[in-house]
């Protein structure tokens, strides 16, 4: 028989970030400390847990404020959709307004009136939870009297023989910050960090987990955002966090582009649970790609989500509206949604755990994101870029999603084009587009550079856009280097239509003054002569464009 | 008897150059823009040689050349592939059963001499 093992109870924070990142929640009867610069939040998350508790678990809380002033909290609070006032009148939340003398009345810190006050609202309403605010005028209040370090932790130990799990903000946390002993003496340290951003319109706010003693949970710095619900945590999701949630069967089954001529060159569409990058210059199609890729799944009944940084929705749908993918209907139906965000707004973080989140639900089957370029302005540190982006496709791998991705290239790809495109080797797929110049016409260009898993065709090929969207047009006949940006299509031109007829004209004038040939056939030849130098006349007419000054 | 040649050439230039120059010496010529008509062609017609382009619209010269030998499979009918690319090689065109091939730009009046060795 085996031993079955004991898990101890958690305290839920009710903050869907905090408790993926803790697994849970905080364990209960430990203490927690949170500790940031003024500004970071401290005082916020301390309520939220408390509210949380109340609101959604039943455990009522009480406030112990130091700093704060009643009407003070009240406005602060009100900005949030929390309705503090009712759970108070509930005595769900019950606030005490504590002066330090109240903590130093006695020797006996139990006997301390603040002691003594808790204590009775614990008998009254029950709490579990507690948060104390402010915790340097507690400190600066008692240390006249006793050994601080001995006090804070009979005072936390009081608390949580009482059944409470106390939680304590104090200031600090910041680079500069030297551990204090109260880190030593509770359970769990949490830091909140507020850093100005140069490509940020907000500061980017962090949360650490520096210790959570007898639990484990996500590293890293964790951003968070403060809103109208209070604070939102986005847990940093790295690829290794979906490591062991691997695909259990794989199949190469395909999804359709949508576009005609190009899912047989992908040989037979995208595969799913692949992702494939869309890369060109502007003004190559990608993002119609990547609409019609969308379109084509919402017909068939398979939703699709648009991530752009670039186009305003509507916009964007007015546009694939003129190319005829009826993208402001399958918008109406939700089919397709779209996610705008500005690079500038947005963690990744953020779009991960929204991302992970809606994919959960089981209802998105496609993703586009446009573009990649702008999605790595939301990263403040580039070298972690391709840590984000490692875990987007393994999220998107992991749901069977196929994805495209747009990326804007600045200059043609050259003769080594795998070369030129960014993270290449993360992708499973990339289809190039481009523009080349054919006798003083651009004609817009696809060709699949790497496609995984896949009988794909590399050729190159015209695409168009006709009334119902792009479709792809046969190969090119004798053009190469386009993809440098040098295509010698021209050369078999010339061979065929000025150096064949002089050869022609150069062997029969031989012909001609080397042998014995009847009058009969001296004629025809002359005819033929003839009418080979008008012909050429006239191509090498029209190809240098003689005579166009007399002309105009 | 009057021999008859299939010219399957997508340029112009080139196709009335090769049937001026094979019409002097009285062959009999039939011209196709593509491969796909010329398939169609030596289904319904037949000829004693065919002249092929490799890069051609609808049907290059190398798939007329295989449906040629594999599926009509014609064995015998010379087939000359004419091109002005250097790929294929000559030495990979010949394997696919190609009898002979000629660079563009070509000497009219050697071709004259190529096709007597095949159909004199």
């Amino acid at each position: 028989m085996g031993v079955e093992k004991h898990m101890p109870p958690k305290m839920k924070t009710g903050i869907a970030g905090l408790d993926t990142i803790l697994d849970g929640g905080f364990l209960c009867h430990n203490a927690l400390l949170l500790k940031g610069a003024p500004g970071t939040g401290k005082t916020t998350l301390g309520i939220q847990i408390i509210r949380n508790g109340a609101a959604l678990f039943d455990e009522a809380g009480i406030i112990v404020l130091f700093e704060q002033f009643p009407q003070q909290l009240f406005r602060d609070l009100t900005s949030y959709n929390w309705n503090i006032e009712a759970l108070i009148k509930e005595k769900k939340i019950t606030i005490v307004f504590a002066q330090p003398e109240e903590v130093v009345a006695k020797e006996n810190l139990s006997d301390a009136p603040l002691i003594s006050k808790i204590h009775d609202i614990v008998v009254d309403t029950s709490a579990r939870r507690i948060m104390i605010d402010g915790f340097g005028l507690f400190l600066n209040s008692i240390k006249i009297r006793l050994d601080e370090r001995e006090l804070f932790l009979r005072f936390i130990n009081t608390l949580k023989s009482i059944g409470l799990t106390p939680i304590i903000t104090t200031e600090g946390g910041g680079q500069d910050d030297k551990s204090g002993y109260e880190e030593y003496l509770v359970d769990s340290v949490v830091i909140l960090t507020a850093e100005a951003a140069k490509d940020k319109t907000f500061p980017m706010r962090f949360l650490e987990m520096k210790k959570t003693r007898g639990q484990s949970h996500i590293r890293g710095k964790h951003p968070y955002k403060i809103g109208v619900q209070g604070i939102e945590i986005f847990p940093h999701l790295l690829p290794g966090r979906f490591a062991d949630q691997t695909i259990s069967e794989f199949h190469l089954e395909k999804a359709s582009s949508g576009i005609n001529g190009l899912d047989h060159l992908l040989g037979g569409g995208y595969t799913r649970g692949t992702s494939t990058i869309i890369a060109g210059m502007p003004g190559t199609f990608k993002t119609t790609v990547g609409a019609q890729f969308l379109s084509e799944g919402a017909n068939a009944g398979e939703n699709g989500l648009l991530i752009t940084f670039n186009e305003n929705p509507s916009f964007l749908a007015s546009i694939m509206d003129q190319k005829g993918l009826g993208f402001s209907s399958h918008l109406a139906k939700g089919t397709i949604r779209v996610w705008h965000f500005f690079p500038k707004d947005f963690y990744m973080d953020e779009l991960m755990c929204l991302l992970a989140e809606d994919l959960e639900k089981g209802k998105t089957k496609r993703v586009v994101v446009d573009g990649i370029n702008e999605m790595e302005r939301s990263i403040e540190d580039p070298a972690t870029y391709k840590d984000y982006l490692s875990a987007f496709l393994t999220l998107l791998g992991r749901h069977r999603i196929p994805s495209l991705f747009i990326q804007k290239l600045d200059q043609l790809p050259g003769s080594a084009p795998l070369t030129s495109i960014k993270y290449a080797s993360l992708f499973d797929g990339i289809v190039f587009l481009g523009t080349v110049e054919i006798e003083s016409a651009v004609h817009k260009v696809l060709s699949i550079l790497k496609m995984r898993g896949g009988n794909f065709s590399s050729d190159l090929r015209e695409i168009k856009c006709g009334a119902n969207g792009l479709y792809v047009l046969d190969k090119f006949v004798g053009l190469s280097g386009i993809l440098a940006g040098n295509p010698k299509g021209q050369y078999k031109k010339t061979v065929e239509e000025i150096f064949q007829p002089l050869y022609f004209l150069r062997d029969f004038i031989d012909l001609m003054a080397s042998s014995d040939l009847a009058q009969e056939q001296k004629v025809e030849i002359i005819k033929n002569l003839q009418s080979q130098v008008a012909q050429l006349t006239d191509k090498l007419t029209e190809y240098f464009d003689v005579g166009k000054e007399a002309k105009s | 008897m009057t021999k008859t040649i299939l010219l399957a050439e997508d340029s112009e230039s080139v196709r009335s150059i090769l049937t001026m120059t094979l019409q002097f010496k009285g062959y009999h010529i039939l011209q196709a823009e593509d491969g796909q008509q010329a398939y169609e062609i030596l289904q319904n017609t037949g000829c004693d040689l065919l002249i092929a382009d490799i890069q051609m619209p609808n049907m290059t010269g190398l798939e007329l050349l295989r449906k040629v030998r594999h599926e009509m499979k014609n064995e015998k009918l010379p087939v000359i592939i004419c091109t002005a690319e250097s790929t294929p090689t000559q030495a990979e065109i010949l394997s696919m059963g190609a009898n002979k091939v000629i660079i563009k730009p070509f000497s009219p009046i050697d071709i004259l001499s190529i096709v007597e060795g095949f159909i004199s």
